[in-house]
């Protein structure tokens, strides 16, 4: 997940990189149009300006021309030399003007030199001659002051406009370097002068490293170009610069001219501004991944837990929770949902569970009544049995003593086995002995009794009613009974059955099961003690013991069946 | 086991009417009956009648203690006095009750028990 993370956020980024990469290299383009541009545009300003020093020189040689000393020369060195003498002695960046014959002879200088010294091996007599024009020279060490210079020639004319000779002249190479250093340059610039050889004439900086050397043979192409042009070079002090350059070719005639920018001070801005820039995206970068991986911390975590407690889930374990807080993220939300979900499903099978086992134990408990039920019928059934006569007799009993368990039966169904009104079972009781008779009275309060406790009464009650029946106050109409009940606040119970009006009865006539479920086993159910009295207004019944605490008998059974199982 | 003494069977059981037909029956087979209406009571009895022999009860009763309990208690304390379960529910397994102890289903056939009472002596 982490990975896949990292790719989204290396995708996102991709294309917010790639434009501010585009941006960056179009800028870049931009600027170095525009630093060559520059350095083209300094280059032109440097020719014009070396332009204007030459057009000055060649003024001052045609002017110096129109003296008429200068066409007198060879006749007159003397009025020559005075003559130009005063120009020299004014213009500070030429230490002489020479005049030279036809023949190459010197006829008049200023610095004395020997008239007749012969100037024909010279460039610029010869070229200024043949062009007819203005020429500048080569680079020259001085002869006479051992300093360079760069000459420069123009052919005089007398009136007829015939070639009489040549005027020529040097620019001092140190004046020249001075007015460079003065001008000066860009930072870390360069401007280069070199004469149609390539040697350096007039540089700034560094004049006296470079002047009379010449440009190295990898940049003579420049010198020799057909037309000005831009090239990026490593210059021989070790800067790279944009050079924007004047080859000999182009005007002035005869030198070549360059300009250099430094490419570090022109690019410097940018460079600096790109290097924000690509600490800038760097760092974009480093905090998109560091997030990611974060983001992938955070996102991957609560799924794992997720993950974890799925498997945990179905594995049984089903106390399992993300434990998530829905309020800290989606993620989260979605753990604190599966919680729910789970707690849900926990709750619905536990209660699936508990009804299931609620069935169970009512079936067992169903069961066990059944048999337990039984177990009675055949008590009564054997007891019945053993003490009648003949089977007939048997057969009647057993079947009234049937009816009377199964009218107690009755009322515990209606109240779900738990516990039964004394009231209710009394009435049930009597009803199929004296249905409707206005002679039999029960008088007593309403109290739960226990389905035991009510079976128990149920089966006295049919001993007496039957035997009532038969011997007692209920044989004839006179006779009747009243049957009355009290229940004490610690549930005590008396209960009594009182006939009266009856045919006189005596304690012969009463054996067998009959009287020992009256007078032994009903008392026991209520842990008392009964007896039959024969009085003389008839018999009387009386039963003490106590009524037990009603509970859901149900549950009682259930827990005592986990016990067993 | 010969003793000069009666051999008394103390029958345990909460419904008083197959008690007292329980009773019969062990009278019938000619032994002694004694009666308990619950565990607890026939804890007692066992500790102040040393002539019981046999415990012959029922399981789901009131009280402390149940059927089982009160076998496990007379097996542990009576080791000698033998012991007989019936119940209306289902036989408990072999390992839920003491050893040497026989399960009735209720409702039990009279021959039945008369048979097993006989049986011991």
């Amino acid at each position: 997940l982490k990975k896949r993370l990292f790719l989204v956020a290396v995708a996102a980024l991709a294309p917010a990189v790639t434009l501010l990469a585009y941006n960056e290299f179009a800028f870049r383009r931009t600027v170095a149009a525009e630093v060559n541009a520059r350095a083209l545009e300094a280059n032109r300003q440097a020719v014009h300006e070396f332009q204007r020093i030459l057009d000055g020189a060649k003024a001052l040689l045609i002017a110096t021309s129109a003296i008429p000393a200068i066409h007198s020369a060879s006749s007159d060195p003397a009025s020559c030399r005075r003559a130009l003498e005063t120009i020299v002695k004014s213009v500070d960046w030429i230490r002489t003007i020479l005049v030279i014959d036809m023949s190459g002879k010197l006829a008049c200088d200023t610095l004395g030199t020997q008239i007749g010294m012969n100037f024909s091996d010279r460039s610029y007599f010869a070229q200024a001659l043949a062009t007819d024009g203005f020429y500048i020279g080569e680079y020259t060490t001085s002869r006479l002051t051992n300093s360079g210079i760069l000459p420069v020639a123009l052919p005089i004319h007398d009136d007829a406009g015939r070639k009489v000779g040549v005027l020529a002249s040097a620019l001092r190479l140190d004046w020249l370097n001075d007015q460079l250093r003065e001008r000066g340059v860009t930072a870390r610039g360069a401007l280069t002068v070199a004469d149609r050889n390539g040697v350096i004439v007039a540089r700034t900086p560094s004049p006296e490293r470079f002047v009379g050397t010449r440009i190295p043979d990898a940049f003579q192409h420049l010198v020799n170009a057909q037309k000005e042009g831009i090239q990026e070079a490593v210059s021989q002090d070790g800067t790279v610069r944009i050079l924007g350059y004047s080859p000999v070719k182009s005007p002035p005639t005869g030198l070549y001219i360059s300009t250099g920018l430094s490419k570090e001070e022109a690019f410097a801005a940018i460079n600096r501004q790109s290097y924000v820039g690509a600490i800038s995206i760097g760092l974009g970068i480093c905090l998109a991944l560091i997030a990611a991986w974060l983001a992938g911390g955070l996102i991957r975590r609560p799924l794992d837990r997720i993950a974890s407690v799925i498997d945990d889930w179905r594995s049984g374990s089903g106390q399992a929770r993300t434990g998530l807080n829905a309020e800290k993220g989606d993620v989260e939300a979605v753990g604190a949902a599966l919680d729910d979900l789970l707690n849900e499903l926990e709750h619905r099978s536990a209660a699936t569970a508990r009804a299931e086992r609620q069935r169970d134990l009512l079936m067992h408990e169903l069961a066990h009544r059944m048999k337990n039920t039984l177990a009675v019928v055949q008590a009564i059934v054997s007891q019945t049995m053993k003490h009648s006569g003949n089977l007939e007799s048997a057969a009647e009993r057993i079947s009234g003593r049937l009816a009377a368990l199964s009218s107690a039966q009755n009322i515990l169904t209606e109240t779900s086995w738990s516990a039964a009104d004394i009231v209710h079972v009394v009435d049930s009781a009597l009803t199929p002995h004296i249905d409707g008779s206005e002679r039999v009275k029960a008088v007593g309060p309403h109290a739960e009794i226990t389905a035991q406790q009510a079976l128990g009464l149920s089966l006295a009650l049919h001993e007496l009613a039957t035997n009532a029946v038969k011997y007692g106050a209920l044989s004839i109409p006179e006779g009747r009974v009243d049957i009355e009940w009290r229940v004490g606040s610690d549930r005590t119970l008396r209960f009594e059955w009182r006939e009266s009006g009856g045919p006189t009865v005596v304690a012969g006539d009463r054996k067998g099961f009959g009287s020992r479920l009256t007078e032994k086993i009903v008392p026991s159910y209520f842990g008392g003690r009964a007896g039959v009295h024969f009085e003389p207004n008839g018999l009387r019944y009386l039963l003490e013991g106590v009524l037990e605490q009603t509970n859901n008998t149900v549950v009682g059974h259930a827990t005592k069946l986990t016990n067993l199982s | 086991m010969t003793s000069t003494r009666p051999i008394t069977v103390l029958v345990v059981e909460d419904e008083p009417i197959v008690r007292m037909d329980a009773v019969d029956i062990v009278e019938e087979a000619g032994l002694i009956a004694v009666e308990a209406a619950n565990a607890d009571e026939a804890i007692r009895i066992l500790e102040t009648n040393p002539d019981i022999r046999i415990v012959f009860t029922d399981i789901d009763m009131p009280g402390s203690m149940d059927g089982i309990k009160l076998a496990f208690a007379v097996r542990d304390r009576w080791p000698p006095v033998v012991i007989m379960i019936a119940s209306g529910y289902r036989k408990p397994l072999t390992a839920d009750l003491p050893a040497h102890t026989r399960f009735f289903a209720k409702p039990y056939r009279r021959a039945d028990i008369k048979m097993a009472l006989l049986e011991v002596y």
